[in-house]
């Protein structure tokens, strides 16, 4: 089932893809911060279902970390540039606060440092691709939502 | 402001007592998944059944393009093991009719049979922390929670729950403690250690095989396969290749690091063991 990996090349990193968390984000930064934790509560609760055997810390997570960096849309003017690297930080404080998690409830066997090497360099590339392609579309989108709901 | 900041506080403190709630009421070992989790399960998993088809096609355009580049390399290694597969096959037919005699001369029935069950992988865990894979056959198909699972290469795991058209399959490379299976060693000599095999060693990529007797004369390269002693597992499945071998720290018994046939990057189709041993009584026990 892997359509891509780069073990295929020999090569031992891991890539974790979290295109829910960088949509949620976006929800978050340009329509509305409840929707956007809504919405990680809803697709989070999704993932912990079917990919994982331990409930709630998906769906905590990412709407955790979605509606702490909604705060940013006040600070920040939106320019593509600045949501990428909301964006990556975005992952890194979700992979923080998931490697936490499992490491309470003992499901964690590697290092923090092995962690950082293989793991979380590919992370962030992956999804911070993923952020540009869908940037533009996803915010005229979010963009006219957000209009039609003040003409209301 | 300050009756604003506590509503947040209190959301967030009564989200975290229901986020442990969840976490402690999903970590239990529960023997069947309720029905709306089999609903979820199947509704995602057609998705993902659909999604696959176009997706695959993809990875296989990417993987020829990776076997053209090293098809002489190979071509020349597969030469060279065809000439002794031919005569292990033929000395595997000859023991296998010389076995069957002798189990009807003795009355004996066979000690473990077992059916297979081929299906698609359709999705796969996406974070290191959870090593399973999802399949596209379920309890509708006949399959049941705790059965084997292999590739062609070799034992990957079992089925740890079941939907009605989808299953989940943990992985041995998964990092949780209930993952123990009963297996042996077979030397090149014939001689058959039995061990147990006690986790997965995420940074060199190998299974422990503990429990082995000290005084095991066990070499690298041996192989090491499933043993039907543990009840669990039928016999005689592929496991992997023995690494390396050293004393345990207390120095009572062998450790081994086995390396696993099974490529764990490429895992398209598998088969789900379904034993169908026969209790002493001669009667039918799944």
């Amino acid at each position: 089932m892997q359509v891509f990996s780069p073990a295929w090349f020999g090569l031992h990193f891991v890539s974790v893809p979290h295109f829910v968390l960088m949509g949620t984000i976006m929800v978050g930064l340009f329509y509305d911060r409840t929707q956007a934790v809504w919405y990680g509560l809803f697709f989070g609760f999704l993932i912990d279902l079917i990919y994982t055997n331990v409930w709630g810390v998906y769906a905590f997570c990412i709407s955790l970390t979605a509606y702490v960096l909604s705060y940013l849309a006040r600070v920040f003017h939106l320019y593509l540039i600045i949501v990428f690297f909301i964006g990556l930080a975005g992952v890194v404080l979700l992979e923080l606060e998931v490697y936490g998690i499992y490491g309470l409830i003992g499901k964690i066997t590697m290092g923090f440092s092995d962690y950082l090497e293989w793991r979380l360099m590919p992370t962030l590339v992956v999804n911070g691709v993923f952020l540009l392609i869908i940037f533009y579309p996803f915010r005229r989108l979010l963009l006219r939502m957000a209009l039609e709901q003040t003409d209301e | 402001m300050p009756g604003f900041f506590n509503k947040k506080l209190i959301i967030l403190l009564t989200s975290l007592i229901l986020l442990v709630a969840l976490i402690g009421f999903s970590l239990k070992e529960r023997t069947k998944l309720s029905w709306p989790e089999q609903f979820v399960h199947d509704t995602v998993g057609w998705f993902q059944f659909v999604f696959n088809k176009p997706a695959q096609y993809a990875a296989g355009l990417f993987e020829n393009i990776e076997e053209i580049r090293n098809v002489y390399k190979e071509n020349k290694k597969l030469k060279a093991e065809l000439r002794d597969y031919a005569e292990l096959h033929a000395k595997y037919y000859d023991l296998k009719s010389k076995y069957e005699n002798l189990e009807k001369q003795l009355h004996v029935d066979a000690l473990s049979a077992s059916k297979a069950h081929i299906a698609p992988v359709i999705g796969r865990s996406f974070d290191q922390w959870n090593q399973m894979i999802i399949v596209g056959k379920g309890s509708q198909s006949g399959i049941q929670k705790g059965m084997a699972v292999l590739t062609p290469e070799g034992f990957i795991g079992r089925v740890t729950s079941v939907s009605q058209f989808t299953s989940e399959v943990t992985l041995i490379t998964d990092p949780s403690d209930n993952n123990q299976i009963s297996a042996f060693v077979v030397t090149k000599g014939g001689k058959k250690y039995n061990g147990m095999i006690e986790g997965y060693d995420q940074n060199k990529h190998v299974l422990l095989l503990k429990k082995l007797p000290i005084d095991a004369k066990i070499k690298k390269g041996d192989f090491v396969m499933t043993s039907r002693l543990g009840g669990v597992f039928p016999d005689d499945l592929l496991i992997g290749k023995v690494v390396s071998v050293k004393p345990d720290p207390y120095g009572l018994t062998k450790v081994c690091e086995v390396e696993p046939a099974a490529d764990f990057n490429n895992i398209d189709y598998v088969d789900i063991i379904e034993k169908t041993s026969l209790s002493p009584n001669g009667v039918d026990t799944p």
